[in-house]
């Protein structure tokens, strides 16, 4: 299974990168689940009992994954031929994001915490009530 | 058989296999997205939300639903750099996360390595 290592590769790297780039904002402090609070805006917060899951779990991967310099997994590091394509919405935002290089402060886009947006969003995710249903 | 399709037929032979590991990967992605979207809790009925790990800097978090307004869909994009997180919605530009969305996305990533990884392995077992 080429494409499960890689995937596998694929997963450590993001975990050693995520927790080398958060590093400054981790907290011991596990968030509540507020149902209808969450803010789509906002990263959403969690449930207690899933938070309390959240153990050295980056740790790990950080151990797992090799160093830097070295091939970082075992098949070739470049993801198959449209991977990139999947999902759509994905690649749509690819296309059309501006790169973080060209960001400058002061043509960040427009705030979505705004009052106006808050409300909104707040109104839909109130309505997130029911067992969840995949489409 | 000439030497055209000689020198075609490997090469749709190639063709074929990218084409078939580009669609093993995209199963990948969606039974991840599938697990990244059930890890906070109850969506509405007729809402639909994804989350994973597109690449190695890059998460995705995509969330539908309806009401009284309307149809809603947003989609937003994490883009990890050594120097932060940032993030941007549709095609609006990028802006650096806060302490508390850092820290949420951060247990949202733990938790996804949670889930998927096992999920990954018997995969790989099965295979």
């Amino acid at each position: 299974m080429r494409l499960r290592g890689h995937r596998v590769g694929v997963l450590r790297h993001a975990m050693t990168n995520g927790a080398v780039a958060l590093q400054d904002f981790r907290s011991t402090e596990s968030p509540q689940w507020q149902p209808g609070t969450s803010q789509l805006t906002e990263f959403p917060e969690f449930r207690p009992a899933d938070a309390a899951q959240v153990q050295n779990v980056a740790t790990v991967a950080m151990a797992q994954a090799p160093p830097e310099g070295q091939v970082p997994y075992e098949s070739d590091p470049t993801p198959p031929v449209g991977s990139t394509e999947v999902p759509s919405l994905a690649d749509r935002l690819t296309q059309t994001a501006t790169p973080v290089e060209n960001v400058q402060p002061e043509v960040l886009g427009p705030d979505f915490t705004s009052p106006q947006n808050i409300a909104e969003l707040s109104a839909a995710a109130a309505g997130l009530a029911t067992p969840a249903e995949r489409v | 058989m000439n030497f055209l399709q000689l020198l075609l037929v490997p090469q749709n032979k190639q063709q074929r296999e990218a084409q078939r590991e580009a669609e093993l990967y995209k199963a990948l992605i969606h039974h991840e997205a599938k697990i990244g979207g059930e890890l906070f809790g109850p969506v509405a009925k007729g809402g639909r939300r994804e989350f994973f790990c597109l690449d190695e800097r890059t998460w995705v978090w995509h969330e539908e639903w309806t009401d009284k307004a309307g149809h809603h869909v947003v989609t937003t994009r994490y883009d990890v750099r050594p120097n932060g997180v940032f993030k941007s919605q549709g095609n609006n530009s990028y802006q650096a996360l806060s302490a508390q969305e850092a820290r949420n996305l951060y247990n949202a990533m733990c938790l996804y390595y949670q889930r998927v990884m096992p999920e990954l392995m018997r995969i790989g077992q099965a295979a």
